[in-house]
């Protein structure tokens, strides 16, 4: 009978939060600022302090001051309160883009990398849908119905979807050929299991990493096409409107144009902090470096 | 050293794995529209048995076919031509659907512990796997199997939980060994298993995989490139040069009687811990390995061969039994032939 | 005053520590050794056990972010390295004191055709025009016995086979005349054939040469056969040092009898038709350098080991004709049958 060895080489090490704060800084600061700005999207109806559509023009071109915090618009609308909305069209945008096409793009970037016959032609339709612009394709989306939250999110998401999935077959692909999905296969693990448990758990940490930058890129393109009149009815607060809005009366009354900006590259930055934190945390070559 | 476990070699029978004239070849695509412009012959032609209990070595150094030998052998490649019959079914020809149920009477090891476990499964799970894959057991009766596995080859039952990366190297390719096991194999390919651990833990997992062999009558398919491993844990060894094999004998004939010039050549150039080595050496062979995709014609040898004559580079020699049990593939060892040297030609 | 007694580098009580999210890893604890002119000097041991890092550290080349050189003294020629300037270290290096790694293939320029790395590096110590140090590349690969050596000069790594681009570090660690060349493990990642090959070089190119060689393995067979003294490691200590005729012939340490016991071997005709003798195994693994090892770092594997040994570290002792041991049952072992 063999002898039984020594004990495990590691001992388990205690999970800290304040360690692992201190040891991701970039992810926890881009963590909380964008929490934040999810809890200002969700409580917007309590912290805006006003209707964000309610017009009033006797007020209008107010700067900020302590009635109207970010000042007024020309049509007398509380910047603040517009503002503070507008992250929720931002935020939600930028997560449902990021989630749907990490959802498509997970399922064709598993199929193309695993099954060379389904690659092939795939990977060529997605070569085509990136060259679609998302503001073109809203554009003409628009045009075919009518402007709405729903249709910006489908026109943002065509174009990204192809972008996931090619980062997601990097990762099948270069999984497929490891000696454990040899093994795998050898010990009776049939196509469906394989995909599943052994591949797919490997795609999640380039996967997220991914989507986050997509969520940020989603936010400005959004921001694009309220710009340009191709995004969210004008009604609905969204800071690329109130960007576009405010654009004429740039000169004196800056903070229509500021204030939005600022919480727009704000948000992104979050994203993207998040984002660039994740990526050097879950690179195994540097993930247990100190 | 110590102990001498049970001898002979196992009775005669119907062999449980044999292999009859298998071809690997694969193909370079090139060019413009990547058409086939040449093929790598990686295995081309090989023949050989594995009864019950008894193993097989294949050794060679980097590009004769070893490796390949074994993936396809365990159908994860698919042969170019050739038979299989495992366990006397022929499944060859059988695609992944049909060759399925086979699998399990054929198990593998690889050699690279660390890249042969998924990271991101608890190692109970992962040696559970098959089990579970072929129905042989579910959830809490699992969980009892793979407890006893581990204990067989010697890791704690509560490890199951523990995560690859917290084992180290020899007590992965221990796990690799009780996954291999779980499902009761006829034939275990083992594709150096040895090669990436350190001395003093080889020592460990060898002698595990000795003691497995005897008590569960395994046959294994052994692989590797360490004629030392080799000469330890083989019954029979095959020598392997480009695709080819040059000699196959028992473990006993091969170091006291090869035949093979390059045979000949590894074990003149195999080191071994004893300086006054240094001066017995013989002739070191020069040359590099010619690449698979370029095979020298006619012997694949004769490149770097002292004894070649005009005929080798014309005549491919087939494998040819010279002496009981003892097959050579060389022009100047006819059958019958003296076992002496061979001299140098001119 | 080491150059007059003929040691070309002298290391004294080498620590080298690395900062890893487990704590301090002491991967050198301790080490000291001479090297002498024109000697063949073989660090032997097994993953870990800080032989690597030894030959890293002699040229300085461990990385500030994650380790350095705690304490201890490292003489090249009489010159203090630990404290040299790291311009002086960039013209020591490859120039006094070369170093050849394990995998040829990652060592080499791919982009880079061989006679360039080759004359680069010798322009930059010798300072000779560039004509001239192709000439020296060509001269360096035919001492290598590469064929052909003027065509070579224009291929890329990718081009030649990995027993040729061991050849090429070679060639390119010798192409300034360094005094000490230090080979961290050069034959592992080869065939056996071509092992045996570069093996054989490296021997007729210390005759040629004069150059002293520091030889890093964990392959017993290579240290018989092509090193004259041996330093045996273990967990970042030197347990054995001795000329290597007399390690072999009777090993001293109980942590060297293992090693020797667990090596499948090729040269003993003990073992009848068929029979499958169990190997010697050491039981229990390598301990972890994160925690200081108060007595003998290989007490816990040991079958000779005392209560002594757990809590006291041995000092290395000289028994005679240069053969030191850090053990403190020296003398049972060396009644027990090896």
């Amino acid at each position: 009978m063999t002898a039984i060895t020594d004990d495990l080489v590691l001992p388990p090490r205690r999970f800290s939060l304040a360690t692992a704060i201190r040891r991701n800084p970039t992810i926890a600061f881009g963590a909380v600022l964008l929490a934040a700005l999810i809890i200002v999207g969700i409580f917007a109806p309590y912290i805006a302090y006003s209707d964000p559509f309610k017009i009033a023009p006797v007020n209008r071109l107010r700067p900020p001051s302590e009635r109207w915090w970010f000042g007024t618009d020309q049509f007398g609308r509380d910047v603040f309160s517009r503002t503070v909305y507008g992250a929720r069209v931002s935020l939600i945008v930028g997560l449902s883009v990021a989630l749907f096409s990490s959802a498509v793009g997970l399922g064709l970037g598993l199929l193309c990398g695993y099954f060379r016959k389904v690659d092939g032609i795939v990977m060529r339709v997605m070569d085509g849908l990136m060259a679609i612009p998302s503001i073109l394709l809203a554009i003409a989306l628009i045009t075919l119905t009518r402007p709405s939250l729903g249709i910006v999110i489908l026109a943002i998401v065509i174009p990204e979807v192809p972008r996931i999935v090619r980062v997601v077959r990097a990762v099948v692909l270069s999984i497929r050929s490891q000696p454990y999905i040899e093994s795998a296969i050898a010990g009776g693990t049939k196509n469906t299991k394989l995909l599943l448990r052994h591949v797919l758990p490997n795609t999640l940490a380039p996967l997220i990493v991914q989507s986050t930058y997509v969520c940020a890129s989603a936010m400005l393109i959004e921001a694009g096409l309220s710009f340009l009149g191709a995004g969210v009815p004008p009604e609905v607060p969204s800071w690329g409107n109130i960007i576009a809005q405010g654009r004429t009366f740039f000169q004196i009354a800056p903070w229509t144009i500021l204030i939005p900006g600022v919480f727009l590259a704000i948000t992104v930055l979050a994203v993207n902090l998040l984002g660039d934190g994740l990526r050097d945390r879950l690179d195994p070559r540097l993930a247990r470096r100190l | 050293m110590s102990e001498q476990s049970t001898t002979e070699r196992p009775v005669p029978e119907a062999p449980v794995l044999q292999v009859d004239g298998l071809v690997k070849h694969f193909p370079i695509h090139g060019g413009l529209l990547q058409r086939q412009t040449g093929a790598v012959k990686a295995v081309d032609g090989v023949s050989f048995s594995i009864a019950r209990g008894e193993t097989l070595g294949l050794v060679g150094e980097s590009g004769c076919g070893k490796s390949t030998i074994g993936k396809t052998v365990l159908k994860l490649i698919e042969p170019t031509a050739g038979r299989i019959v495992l366990a006397g079914q022929d499944i060859s020809a059988l695609k992944p659907g049909a060759m399925w149920p086979h699998r399990r009477r054929i198990q593998t090891i690889f050699q690279d512990p660390y890249s042969s476990m998924n990271p991101r499964l608890p190692a109970g799970t992962i040696v559970g796997e098959p089990l579970e894959n072929f129905g042989l057991s579910r959830g809490r009766e699992t969980d009892d199997r793979v407890a006893k596995l581990f204990e067989r080859v010697g890791l704690r039952p509560d490890a199951m939980r523990k995560y690859a990366h917290e084992f180290s190297g020899g007590q992965r390719q221990r796990l690799g060994i009780a996954k291999a096991l779980s499902v009761n194999p006829d034939v275990i390919v083992a594709d150096e298993p040895v090669s990436a651990l350190d001395v003093s833990v080889q020592a460990q997992v060898l002698n595990l995989l000795i003691d497995l062999q005897e008590e569960f009558r395994l046959a294994y398919l052994f692989i590797s490139h360490d004629l030392a491993v080799m000469r330890h844990i083989s019954h029979r060894i095959a020598v392997m040069y480009l695709g080819r094999i040059v000699e196959l004998t028992t473990k006993r004939t091969l170091f006291t009687q090869p035949l093979h010039p390059y045979t000949e050549a590894l074990l003149s150039a195999a080191t071994a811990p004893d300086p006054r080595r240094r001066q017995k050496r013989k002739h070191i062979v020069q040359g590099d390995v010619p690449s698979p995709a370029n095979p020298p014609p006619g012997c694949h040898f004769h490149t770097r061969c002292p004894y070649a004559i005009a005929d080798c580079k014309v005549i491919a020699p087939p494998l040819i039994e010279v002496a009981e049990g003892h097959h050579v593939a060389c022009l100047r060892r006819p059958v019958g032939g003296d076992p002496g040297p061979l001299s140098v030609s001119s | 005053m080491s150059v007059a007694s003929g040691n070309i580098l002298e290391v004294r009580d080498l620590q080298t520590q690395f900062n890893t999210l487990d704590g301090v890893v002491r991967a050198v604890d301790g080490v000291s050794f001479d090297l002498a002119r024109g000697e063949t000097l073989g660090i032997v041991g097994e993953s870990g056990c800080g032989k690597s890092v030894t030959a890293l550290s002699i040229l300085r080349l461990i990385p500030p972010e994650t380790g350095r050189i705690a304490a201890g003294s490292i003489k090249f020629e009489g010159e203090e390295l630990t404290t040299l300037g790291e311009e002086a270290m960039k013209r020591l290096r490859g120039h006094r004191i070369s170093m050849i790694f394990q995998e040829p293939m990652t060592s080499l320029n791919p982009v880079l055709t061989v006679g360039t790395q080759i004359a680069e590096n010798v322009v930059r110590h010798m300072g000779v025009p560039w004509r001239a140090a192709r000439e020296r590349a060509c001269e360096m690969l035919d001492l290598v016995r590469i064929a052909d050596a003027r065509r070579r000069l224009d291929e890329y790594p990718h081009q030649l086979s990995g027993g040729m681009r061991q050849r090429v570090m070679i060639a390119m660690a010798l192409s300034c005349d360094p005094q000490v060349l230090i080979a961290d493990e050069p034959t592992t990642a080869l065939d056996v054939t071509i092992q045996a090959q570069i093996l054989q070089l490296m021997l007729e190119l210390k005759e040629k040469t004069g150059t002293a060689i520091v030889l890093i393995t964990h392959d017993l067979g290579v240290v018989a056969e092509t090193t004259e003294r041996v330093v045996v490691m273990y967990a970042g200590r030197k347990v054995e040092e001795a000329p290597v005729e007399a390690l072999f012939a009777e090993p001293l340490h109980p942590y060297t009898r293992g090693l020797m016991r667990a090596i499948p071997r090729l040269d003993i005709e003990a073992d009848a038709a068929g029979t499958r003798p169990r190997l010697q195994e050491i039981p229990g693994l390598v301990p972890r350098l994160t925690q200081p090892i108060p007595g003998c770092a290989f007490a816990p594997r040991c079958g000779f080991a005392t209560e002594r040994c757990a809590v006291e570290s041995p000092p290395l002792v000289d028994v005679g004709a240069g053969h030191t041991v850090a053990c403190w049952e020296v003398d049972r072992v060396r009644a027990s049958a090896i």
